[in-house]
């Protein structure tokens, strides 16, 4: 690694200003997530903020939520780090700037794309993975040219050896793509609708495969690379450890894959698969807290400057909340503890500790550090940067404490069961009433971190104003020469990252191909029955409108093996159940009750109402109104297609019914409709998409019947 | 042929296996990294972000 004197030199620049344009991506769509969030708090205490409108509602505003705050703004601050640090690890220009730039723009269109589509009511139903099929490919390929970028600014280094923050990014890169290619596999029914060729339980297993393992991948491991490069800068020393980066990096790595299915604990799942989930969830809090120790520890004997310096408080913070999340995951993956926290707020609280308190954070403080050196200036206020600090960290302890309390509180109240053996609270909105309180503690949380993040803009935007032009500068280094690949042991095998990222593949694979293969590989994977039937083609319709309009964000469709749950919504779920649902919507959140067995619990003229106006059955409820369902008419002509491609997928519909999915459709309508005409309700809207929603929901849980 | 192999494979033998595997690696992996020739190149290693590299003037 030392340069030998007659090595031959080579100038060079970094492109830097690629960096500065996710830098102020980054800023600009941070506000719009934290905005969404803020807002989508703020529904959930009082329906009101819905507004009445379609694009407003919880069910589509929770996605772009999301999306904006994960691949939004996560995903820009992503790029701009690691583009920053790694040409400056590899001393190489990055390898291309036409991609650089097409890497910019493109994830900036797919970013408005989602945010047009998700409002317009388009959406495949799957979590952290809503954008239809047009956006998946356009990510894809601008995954690709990512890829290409770094993998050949890494291939034209002048550094032999990769830092560990390379590996990191390598990792993330490798598996962020595996991950997205295999849980978008669908096939397209028109340009903004798809459905999953996983249906049911496999479909469930893949996407929560995906799940978790982009909270890993995107917004863990590219973050802790930043964090090997950003806070050894910032404090101006070396790491603590660095074999302590090696083991834990490769723990990290192998072990993340599998733990996907605690997020289907005591569902209908396979025993073994929920186990492996569960243990390996658990053995993961190791190799996190390796992460977090050696983040920490480089700290030590410089507390004195965290103190006065607001990028290492941020940091040190961001570190020290992905300690707490770190360890709180694999808490909630223990089967007993998802017997509780399952469905609850306290979940959400998890995920927030995760996302603000590490993410965010970790972007403060990377941007605090960043936009002043690239700029060649200085922060222009230290005190409103400690401000910044101090409100999020404010806003995050409401908003963990607040979900704490409401999700502890909803998973005991659901479970209370009497000494007669009947539920002590049998209607679900009391247990919503009870925590709706805790709501506007989490919004007003939210508030402060927003304004925290205000003040931050307003910060960096004088610290840009305060700086001058700048050129590029121009740095000298050795050129790698033969000689320098013929050292032996772990420092070729660091240096070679070809096989380094071979071996990363391989790691990430072990764990999907143990939790994913049998789905494929067996028949036995799950029992069949011969009850379960296909969806009429009007009751796809309906499930179809379920989904793009976000029900499952706030419903769940899985009944858990456990008395209280049996008691209040009915038999437990089977696995054969979901047979034919693609889709699954088995849900993660019940704001609202499980639907699973929903079907001919209530007459249709309830549903009706209940769309119409949910506090005109349930005065309580803090539901949405879905008006607009009342006027937008079912679209029929579709039907046969989706039938068609759902037989493609392994749902055993016949050519005759596939001919007539309109004619049946509007059959079953007609009949529904005359039902409700009964009740006054016109004829007219028979061809409203409320009817199929009704027709959806009445199917719900009838197959299997009673025991 | 192959389907039959599959079929009967029981797939608790599947994560059983990966776990040995992960075992194997985590050993291999602290066992390598404590090797007696590791501290100058960790060293130097670690320093890297630090290193910025020489302007060219």
């Amino acid at each position: 690694m030392s340069n030998a004197p007659s090595q031959k030199m080579e100038t060079f620049s970094y492109d830097d200003k690629l960096v500065k344009m996710f830098l102020a991506a980054t800023v600009g769509w941070g506000l719009v997530g934290i905005l969404l969030g803020v807002l989508a708090a703020l529904q959930l205490a009082s329906y009101k903020f819905n507004l009445g409108l379609e694009w407003t509602t919880f069910g589509r505003l929770r996605p772009l939520h999301t999306n904006a705050a994960i691949f939004a703004f996560c995903g820009n601050a992503i790029f701009a780090g690691v583009y920053y640090s790694t040409q400056r690890l590899c001393k190489a220009r990055l390898f291309n700037d036409f991609l650089g730039r097409f890497h910019f723009w493109g994830w900036q269109a797919i970013i408005v794309a989602a945010a047009v589509t998700l409002l317009a009511g388009f959406s495949q139903g799957k979590e952290y993975a809503e954008l239809e099929w047009p956006i998946d490919l356009a990510i894809t390929v601008v995954w690709v040219v990512f890829a290409v970028n770094f993998f050949g600014t890494l291939y034209r280094r002048r550094e032999k050896h990769m830092y560990v923050a390379i590996w990191f990014y390598i990792a993330t890169i490798i598996t962020v793509a595996l991950l997205h290619v295999v849980n978008s596999i669908e096939i397209p029914v028109s340009w903004m609708e798809s459905y999953p060729i996983y249906t049911g339980v496999q479909d469930a297993l893949v996407q929560w495969w995906y799940g978790h393992n982009a909270v890993a991948f995107f917004l863990t491991t590219p973050f802790l690379g930043l964090m090997y490069y950003f806070i050894p800068k910032a404090a101006n020393r070396p790491v603590y450890s660095y074999r302590l980066s090696i083991i834990h990096f490769w723990s990290l790595v192998f072990i993340y894959i599998w733990a996907g299915p605690h997020h289907l604990l005591y569902t209908s799942l396979p025993e073994w698969a929920q186990t492996v989930g569960m243990v390996f969830s658990i053995i993961l809090w190791a190799p996190s807290w390796g992460g977090m120790i050696n983040g920490l520890l480089t700290l030590r004997g410089a507390w004195d400057k965290v103190r006065q310096d607001p990028v290492l408080k941020f940091m040190a913070t961001a570190v020290t909340f992905y300690g707490m999340a770190t360890f709180e995951g694999p808490l909630l993956s223990i089967k007993s503890v998802s017997g509780i926290a399952h469905y609850t707020d306290w979940i959400v609280g998890h995920v927030h500790s995760g996302t603000i308190g590490w993410n965010i954070m970790m972007v403060a403080g990377i941007l605090y550090f960043l936009i002043p050196k690239i700029l060649k200036t200085k922060l222009y206020s230290i005190k409103l940067a400690n401000l910044h600090f101090w409100l999020t960290t404010f806003g995050l302890i409401l908003y963990i404490i607040s979900m704490w309390v409401a999700g502890i509180t909803q998973g005991l109240m659901w479970r209370a069961v009497d000494e007669a053996g009947k539920l002590v609270y049998p209607d679900f909105v009391e247990t919503v009433v009870r925590i709706v309180p805790m709501y506007w503690v989490r919004a007003i949380g939210g508030a402060f971190v927003l304004i925290g993040y205000l003040a931050m803009m307003y910060n960096l935007y004088k610290t840009m104003k305060s700086a001058a032009p700048t050129e590029d500068e121009v740095f000298k280094a050795p050129a790698i020469t033969e000689d320098s690949h013929t050292e032996e042991g772990h420092r070729k095998l660091e240096g070679l990252s070809a096989i380094f990222t071979v071996l990363v593949v391989v790691a990430v694979l072990v764990g999907s191909a143990v939790e994913i293969l049998p789905t494929f590989m067996s028949d036995n994977f799950i029992e069949r029955s011969e009850k379960i039937k296909p969806y009429s083609p009007l009751e796809l319709a309906g499930r179809d409108i379920y989904k793009r309009e976000g029900c499952n964000t706030c419903h769940s469709q899985m009944v858990r093996p456990m008395v209280d749950e049996v008691l209040r919504y009915g038999r437990k779920s089977e696995a054969a159940e979901y047979v034919y649902d693609t889709p699954h919507l088995w849900g993660s959140k019940r704001t609202g009750p499980d639907l699973q067995r929903l079907g001919k619990k209530y007459p249709d003229m309830w549903h009706y109402r209940h769309m119409l106006d949910p506090r005109e059955v349930t005065p309580k409820s803090i539901m949405p109104a879905y008006t607009w369902l009342f006027k937008k008419k079912t679209d029929y002509n579709v039907l046969t297609r989706k039938l068609k491609v759902l037989k493609a997928i392994g749902v055993p519909y016949t050519d005759a019914e596939i001919e007539n999915a309109a004619v049946a459709a509007r059959k079953q309508a007609l009949e529904i409709t005359t039902g409700l005409n009964e009740a006054g309700v016109e004829m007219k809207m028979k061809d409203k998409q409320i009817i199929a929603l009704i027709a959806y929901l009445q199917r719900l849980g009838v197959d299997i019947g009673e025991e | 042929m192959k389907s039959e192999v599959l079929s009967n494979f029981t797939f608790t033998l599947l994560p059983t296996m990966a776990l040995v595997l992960f075992f194997v690696m985590f050993t291999g992996v602290v066992i390598w990294v404590y090797r007696k020739s590791s501290g100058k190149v960790y060293g130097e290693a670690s320093n890297l972000p630090l290193n910025e590299g020489d302007k060219d003037e």
